[in-house]
C-alpha cells in the first residue's frame, strides 16, 4: 500500500516519506491499517504519519479537478476531516488510500459543479464582477489551461487515471459509474488534451 | 501526449502554496483529532474493575465532599457556574453544531470557521462583517476597508485617512457602510462611490433596515438621536430620541421594529418610533449584548453583574417581555451571535476560553468547545481576543 501510495508521489513527497520528519519518525514505515488503528484508539502521531502519507496527493488531486488553489486546500482539508470523523467505522482490512482519494475527487467534482451554479448567483450581485474560477497565475502550464477545456468529469479521470495511477475498473468502482463509461471520458478526454496542446504548440 | 508524458506533466503541476497549505491543513486536522473521542481498546477484564473504580470513585467523592476542602471545592464549583451546569466542553472545535459559517475576528486576522470544523483564514482584518447571502464578507483593519470573497481574495480595498470601524453590508448587496474617523460613509459594492452619508456620529455600528427597495441606513448622531437615512439620496427620513442611551442598533429582519440596547435597557421600538417592549437591567447589572433571533420574534440577552464577573444569558420573548434564563456564567461573556436557523444562541464565554452553543428549540442540543483562543492563534497566552463576528447562511 505504501510502496503504491509512494508511486504517485514527486521525488521530495517519496524521500520525505521514506525518511521520515522528526513527527512521523517510527510511524512511516507502519502500514496504513496499523496507522488507523492506532488513530481510532486516538493516537495523535498515527493521524499525523497518515497526514504527511497522504495529504500531499489528495490537495494535488483536488487542485487539478478544480483549477483554484485555496478551493483546493479545502476540499483536501475537508476531505481528510470527513475521513477522520468516520475513521472509528472504517473497516482496517479495506486499503485506505482509494478510500481517501474517492472522498476528495468526489468533493471536487461537486465544488465544480457547485461552482457553476454560483457563478449565476454572483450575478445576482452586479456591483462585484464575478469571480473567474481560473485565477490566471494559475495558468502558467500549459497543461493547467489545457485540463481546464475539459468538463469536470474528464478531468477526475485523467486525475485519478494518470496522476493517481488507478486502473480504469478501480476507477468505475471509486466514481460508482460504468467501467465503460470510465473508458470513454478517458479517451475523449485525452484527445481534447492532445488536440489542445497541439494546438499549443503550432 | 503519451501516458508517461502526461503523467509527469500532472506530477509537475502542484497547487500553490503547497506547504502553507498542508501546514494549515495539519493545524485543522491536529484540532479536530483532539477534539474526537477515541475507540476504546477492547476490554479483557470482564466487569470487575469498572465496577470496582466506579465504588471506589464513590467512596472518594463522598470522603471528599465530607471534608472542609471538599467542600470548599464543591463551593468554589458551584460559584463557578452559578448554579447552571455548563455542559462538558470538547477540546477542540471539529464540527459546528447548526448549519452556516461563523465569521470570526481576532489578533491573527479574521477567519472563516466552515460547518465541518474546517477554517480559512481571510488576512490581517480585526473587524467584519458578511454580505447578505454570505457571498462575501466585508473586512476593516486600521485605515483600510476590503471586501472579500469567502476564500480570502480581495475583490477591492480602499484606504481612509482615519481609522475604519463597523462595516456593515446592506440587506440589498449594494451598499456597504461603515465609521471612519467621527463620520459615517457608504460604500457601493464594487468598492466605488465612497461618500460621506453623516458627520459626527458616535461611535456606534449603523444598523440597515431589511425589507426595503431604498438602502435606509439608522445610526446615531452625535446628539445622541437616532437617524434614519437613505444612503443614495441622502434624504434624511426621521430624527428621534432615543428611550435609552444606545450602544448597539438591530433592525428586526422585516425591518418593522428597532432593537436600541443600552447599558441600563433594551428597547424594541417600531418604524413610527412607538416603544413596543421595554427590558430594564435589575440594579447591580447592565445589558452587554442583546440579538434579535433570525425570526424576530426573540431577544438574546446578555447581562452583567456589577458586584461580581458573573453573566447571565437570557432570551427575552419581543412580544410580552417575558425572560428566561438559558445560563449564569462566571467570568466574562462577550458576546451572543444567534444560529442561521435560531435554533442555538454561541455564547462567547471568553473568561473560560469556551464557546457554548446554547440550544433554544427543544430538539437542539447545549454543547461547548474549549480551548477557542489557541484554536484561532497559537500564541494567544490570555483567552478573551476571539470575536464572532456572524453566523451566516441557512
Amino acid at each position: 500500500m505504501l510502496a503504491r501510495a509512494c508511486m504517485s508521489q514527486p521525488a521530495s513527497l517519496l524521500n520525505q516519506v521514506r525518511l521520515g520528519s522528526a513527527a512521523v519518525t517510527g510511524t512511516a514505515r507502519r502500514s496504513d491499517a496499523a496507522l488507523v488503528r492506532a488513530a481510532q484508539r486516538g493516537h495523535a502521531d498515527a493521524v499525523e504519519a497518515l497526514f504527511e502519507r497522504h495529504w500531499p496527493a489528495l490537495h494535488h488531486a483536488a487542485f487539478l479537478v478544480v483549477h483554484d488553489g485555496s478551493a483546493a486546500e479545502d476540499i483536501a482539508q475537508e476531505a481528510f476531516l470527513a475521513a477522520l470523523r468516520a475513521l472509528h467505522r472504517f473497516d482496517r482490512r479495506r486499503p485506505l488510500r482509494p478510500w481517501l482519494h474517492r472522498i476528495a475527487v468526489n468533493r471536487a467534482i461537486d465544488h465544480a459543479r457547485a461552482r457553476s451554479l454560483r457563478r449565476e448567483v454572483d450575478a445576482d450581485l452586479p456591483d462585484l464582477a464575478a469571480a473567474s474560477p481560473v485565477a490566471p497565475a494559475e495558468l502558467d502550464d500549459k497543461l493547467l489551461v489545457a485540463l481546464a477545456v475539459l468538463d469536470v468529469d474528464q478531468r477526475a479521470v485523467i486525475v485519478l487515471r494518470h496522476l493517481l495511477e488507478y486502473t480504469p475498473g478501480e476507477i468505475a468502482a471509486l466514481l460508482e459509474i460504468p467501467r465503460g463509461t470510465v473508458n470513454s471520458r478517458l479517451r475523449r478526454a485525452l484527445d481534447t488534451l492532445a488536440r489542445e496542446l497541439g494546438e499549443e504548440e503550432r | 501526449m503519451n501516458d508517461r508524458r502526461l503523467r509527469d506533466a500532472l506530477a509537475r503541476t502542484r497547487p500553490p502554496d503547497e506547504v502553507e497549505a498542508r501546514e494549515r491543513a495539519r493545524a485543522v486536522a491536529r484540532a479536530a483529532h483532539e477534539g474526537m473521542p477515541a475507540r476504546p481498546r477492547r476490554r479483557r477484564l470482564g466487569v470487575a474493575v469498572p465496577v470496582a473504580s466506579a465504588f471506589t470513585l464513590v467512596l472518594v467523592a463522598g470522603a471528599v465532599a465530607a471534608t472542609p476542602p471538599g467542600a470548599a471545592v464543591k463551593n468554589w464549583v458551584r460559584d463557578l457556574v452559578g448554579g447552571t451546569q455548563p455542559p462538558t466542553p470538547a477540546p477542540a472545535l471539529s464540527r459546528l453544531p447548526s448549519s452556516g459559517r461563523l465569521l470570526v475576528t481576532g489578533p491573527a486576522g479574521a477567519w472563516i470557521v466552515h460547518p465541518d470544523g474546517s477554517r480559512r483564514r481571510l488576512g490581517g482584518y480585526t473587524e467584519a462583517t458578511w454580505s447578505p447571502n454570505g457571498l462575501f464578507v466585508g473586512a476593516a483593519r486600521e485605515r483600510q476597508l476590503a471586501a472579500l470573497d469567502p476564500r480570502g481574495r480581495v475583490r477591492w480595498a480602499l484606504s481612509r485617512p482615519d481609522l475604519v470601524h463597523d462595516p456593515r453590508w446592506a440587506p440589498s448587496g449594494y451598499r456597504v457602510a461603515y465609521r471612519s474617523g467621527s463620520d459615517l460613509r457608504v460604500v457601493a459594492g464594487d468598492g466605488s462611490g465612497d461618500r460621506r452619508i453623516a458627520a459626527r456620529v458616535r461611535p456606534v455600528a449603523p444598523a440597515w433596515r431589511p425589507g426595503r427597495s431604498r438602502n435606509e441606513l439608522t445610526y446615531v448622531d452625535g446628539d445622541g438621536r437616532i437617524v434614519r437615512r437613505d444612503t443614495d439620496s441622502r434624504r434624511r427620513l426621521a430624527r428621534r430620541r432615543s428611550p435609552v442611551v444606545p450602544k448597539q442598533l438591530q433592525w428586526s429582519p422585516s425591518g418593522g421594529r428597532l432593537l436600541i440596547t443600552g447599558e441600563r435597557a433594551i428597547v424594541l421600538i417600531g418604524a413610527a418610533g412607538k416603544v413596543q417592549m421595554t427590558t430594564r437591567a435589575r440594579a447591580g447589572t447592565s445589558f452587554v449584548d442583546a440579538k434579535l433571533s433570525p425570526d424576530g420574534r426573540r431577544v438574546a440577552v446578555l447581562r452583567r453583574s456589577e458586584a461580581s464577573s458573573r453573566h447571565d444569558v437570557l432570551v427575552v420573548a419581543a412580544a410580552d417581555g417575558r425572560a428566561r434564563r438559558l445560563f449564569t456564567a462566571a467570568g466574562p461573556v462577550r458576546s451572543l451571535t444567534w444560529s442561521p436557523a435560531g435554533r442555538l444562541v454561541l455564547a462567547d464565554w471568553s473568561g473560560a476560553d469556551q464557546w457554548l452553543f446554547l440550544a433554544i428549540h427543544p430538539d437542539a442540543h447545549t454543547s461547548a468547545v474549549a480551548g477557542i483562543a489557541g484554536q484561532f492563534d497559537p500564541s494567544l497566552t490570555r483567552p478573551g481576543d476571539i470575536d464572532v463576528e456572524g453566523w451566516c447562511c441557512r
